[in-house]
């Protein structure tokens, strides 16, 4: 018999031991308050109250504005990934690097000043930018640079995360055999208050967020249902 | 950047201040839990820095639940989630294990701490991997993995922030979620100092400004990201039905830990599963708010899978430890068997009158506060571990915390009498489950003496005659009791006993005793 048998049959031998009643509070996620007018403010404030920055911003204008963001912070070497809506962008901004390829960690970690993200949905009630990662999205993109910029389209601000999991959008592709196999709910930039409760900002990701967030882009991912 | 007066000592005291704290805490560490607690309460910038890191969390999370029936409805939602968990752990585990094999991670089970440790050693191997960077993890303690694999000449480096600088000071975390909060920025000024070298080897400039000391760890530790062969981390939540687990953290360096290296290790006790994911957000904010007090924490990562054909990152492997280590046998415990329902929040800690003032390391074990005294003595046995059991005033504070509803000072309680429990061949039926399955070292704290005073006390109330008779010689002779009675004493006055007794009082009254008049009156 493997540790695997054993530990399994002493599991079962006790699933009779004080079995509680099953509630139905398993299945029935606690409802927020938030209504859709509120979203696009509490994401706002909730990512502001984590230190990143939020930039408003136009379809048409969002090239030049991350082409400000870049000189403004002094960013010379700046990734980005490699799907249609990042095309689109590099082309626009100009001198960007698509992340086409894999990267020797010293470049990774010590030539790359910034990312650039797409988020896939924003969650109002805790400021979060949903990312997933794959072919066309690295996963250190968002992690490595000590800038990450995330882009954002307004009207893929959900309430909070139960509306994420209830959608069928997010159903369908962890049921697909295709996964992502890397989903990401990024709030901030990163930090530590690990001395002596002192926040600080930048322990080892990246020290600063900016996100634009663009008013009227149409969806680039099929409208979840609400739940 | 702001200057800092620096108290100036020389390069050698500093050091040989961090030698002499990385001794105390070894001393303290042989020492026994009573002497322990003491040695504790006797160092006021430990207390100092206990106490301010408890109000402080307590303070946060307070300001995070500000409604109480929201407070309540999540919490009954968390104990629903995690007692569904617990009523289908094996199917939830098969599918589990299903899901994740599907999705190219692969999973190993561990029934002890020693096992768990042999199959991680063993995947390193497997990979020559020499260099190994971990993200936080309270099972990698539980099993001592660090000692294990650097016995073995594998270099691990705690990349979480507290437990970097505790791995530095060679001691071991004082709290589930702040693993340095016992040291104050003077200390780990020093520590830095002293310790720490930048990549090119020189020692890190002296600095008591927070900003510069996480600057210059986070300048080493990607440096060791960079370059490290294999990722350990812990695992917050694993999702059965899509085979996903999930970490929670602010500093990054989970993601680091679970993404650069080439090879990533998981390791999680098997209570962790949760059925899907739409259990996962609730049970998410009532975590990061009962652990730190936020709405949510910076990152939350979830990893279905290593890398894929055409992805430029990712871990090539993934691997899933699942650890028993003692909690089958909890899951087998009729009365403490929600100890499993815990999402390992630290609430309870935070909340804990007596871990604010003795702090994390009397207790000897890798759980503190009262979350620990009802794992720790469960896992390495009663014998050795439930003298922390004393540690406990049954204010409830703990329970009327946890976000998930377990009833805390009861299990301390069933506990407590497990101690001291005859062993188990003197059960009575109605105990019959746990004639299989008690408690590891049932009965070790039993003393002759306490079962002796125990009995009488039981004998005296049963046999009328022999309560008149003590009652009798409690009253008469009450100036011959003593003024003094040990510890107790010290800062109470002993309690005298009256002239007379409370039945002779009622029959001068008058009042008939009605068990002998009998049923004509």
């Amino acid at each position: 018999m493997s540790s695997r048998d054993r530990i399994l049959q002493r599991l079962k031998n006790g699933q009779s031991a004080s079995r509680q009643q099953s509630s139905a509070l398993a299945f029935e996620a606690v409802n927020g308050s938030l209504e859709v007018a509120q979203f696009r403010r509490e994401f706002i404030q909730n990512l502001s109250d984590n230190h990143a920055e939020v930039i408003p911003t136009s379809a048409a204008e969002l090239a030049t504005n991350v082409r400000q963001l870049l000189q403004d912070k002094d960013i010379a070497h700046c990734l980005i990934g490699c799907s249609a809506a990042a095309d689109a962008l590099a082309r626009s901004v100009g001198g960007l690097q698509h992340y086409d390829a894999a990267l020797e960690n010293s470049e990774l970690f010590q030539q790359i000043d910034a990312g650039i993200s797409f988020a896939r949905y924003g969650l109002a009630a805790t400021g979060s930018l949903v990312l997933e990662t794959g072919i066309d999205e690295p996963r250190t993109l968002s992690l490595v640079p000590p800038v990450n910029i995330v882009i954002l389209n307004e009207c893929d601000v959900l309430a909070d995360f139960n509306q994420l999991v209830q959608s069928d959008d997010w159903q369908q592709s962890f049921s697909r055999d295709n996964k992502p196999s890397n989903m990401l709910l990024i709030s901030g930039p990163s930090k530590t208050a690990d001395i002596q409760q002192t926040l600080a900002f930048g322990a080892h990701g990246p020290k600063q967020l900016y996100v634009f967030l663009v008013s009227d882009a149409e969806s680039a991912v099929d409208e979840p249902t609400a739940p | 950047m702001t200057q800092i007066p620096v108290t100036q000592i020389s390069a050698a005291d500093m050091a040989a201040l961090v030698d002499r704290e990385e001794h105390d805490f070894a001393d303290m560490q042989r020492r026994h839990f009573k002497a322990r607690a003491k040695m504790s309460l006797e160092n006021e910038a430990l207390r100092a820095s206990f106490l301010g890191a408890s109000n402080f969390l307590v303070g946060k999370r307070k300001a995070m639940f500000p409604d109480d029936a929201e407070l309540s409805a999540l919490r009954n939602r968390g104990e629903a989630i995690r007692q569904h968990t617990l009523n289908n752990l094996p199917d939830l585990l098969q599918r589990l294990e299903t899901n994740l094999t599907a999705n190219g991670i692969q999973v190993h089970w561990a029934e002890t701490a020693e096992e768990a440790c042999w199959l991680i050693h063993n995947i390193l191997q497997d990979n020559n991997a020499r260099t190994v960077v971990k993200g936080k993890s309270m099972v990698s303690e539980e099993i001592e993995l660090n000692h294990y694999l650097e016995q073995r000449g594998i270099e691990c480096l705690e990349s979480d922030m507290g437990e970097y600088l505790v791995q530095l000071a060679k001691e071991t975390p004082s709290h589930i979620i702040m693993q340095a909060i016992h040291k104050n920025k003077e200390q780990i000024a020093r520590l830095m100092h002293s310790r720490a070298q930048t990549s090119d080897g020189q020692a890190v400039p002296y600095s008591e400004d927070v900003d510069e000391l996480i600057g210059n760890a986070r300048s080493i530790l990607r440096d060791k990201f960079m370059t490290a062969d294999a990722g350990i981390s812990g695992v917050n939540m694993a999702v059965a039905n899509t085979g996903t687990l999930c970490l929670v953290e602010n500093e990054g360096n989970g993601r680091m830990t679970t993404t650069v290296p080439k090879l990533h290790i998981a390791v999680t006790g098997i209570e962790k599963v949760v059925e899907d994911f739409s259990q996962v957000p609730d049970l998410l904010t009532l975590l990061t708010r009962s652990a730190t007090g936020q709405k949510i924490t910076t990152y939350f990562n979830m990893i279905s899978g290593p890398k894929k054909p055409g992805e430029k990152d990712g871990p090539e492997q993934v691997h899933l430890v699942l650890l028993d280590n003692g909690r089958s046998r909890i899951f087998n415990h009729d009365t403490l068997k929600p100890t499993l329902q815990c999402i390992r929040c630290g609430a309870c800690m935070n909340h804990c009158p007596v871990y604010a003032r003795i702090g994390g390391h009397a207790y000897g074990s890798t759980y503190p506060g009262p979350i620990g005294q009802v794992v720790t003595p469960q896992i390495g046995g009663l014998q050795k571990h439930g003298d922390m059991l004393s540690a406990c005033s049954l204010n409830g504070a703990c329970g009327d915390a946890c976000p998930v509803r377990i009833p805390l000072p009861k299990l301390i309680r069933e506990l407590r009498s497990e101690a001291v429990n005859p062993d188990v061949n003197h059960l009575t039926a109605d105990s019959i489950r746990q004639v299989f399955n008690p408690v590891l070292g049932r009965g070790s704290k039993r003393t002759l003496g306490e079962s002796l005073i125990w009995r009488g006390w039981s004998l005296a109330h049963r046999q009328p005659w022999l309560y008149r008779l003590m009652t009798r010689l409690l009253t008469r002779g009450r100036k011959l009791l003593p003024k003094k009675l040990g510890p107790w004493t010290r800062s109470r006055s002993m309690p005298q006993a009256a002239a007379r007794s409370l039945h002779e009082l009622v029959r001068d009254r008058g009042v008939a005793n009605e068990l002998n008049s009998g049923e004509s009156q």
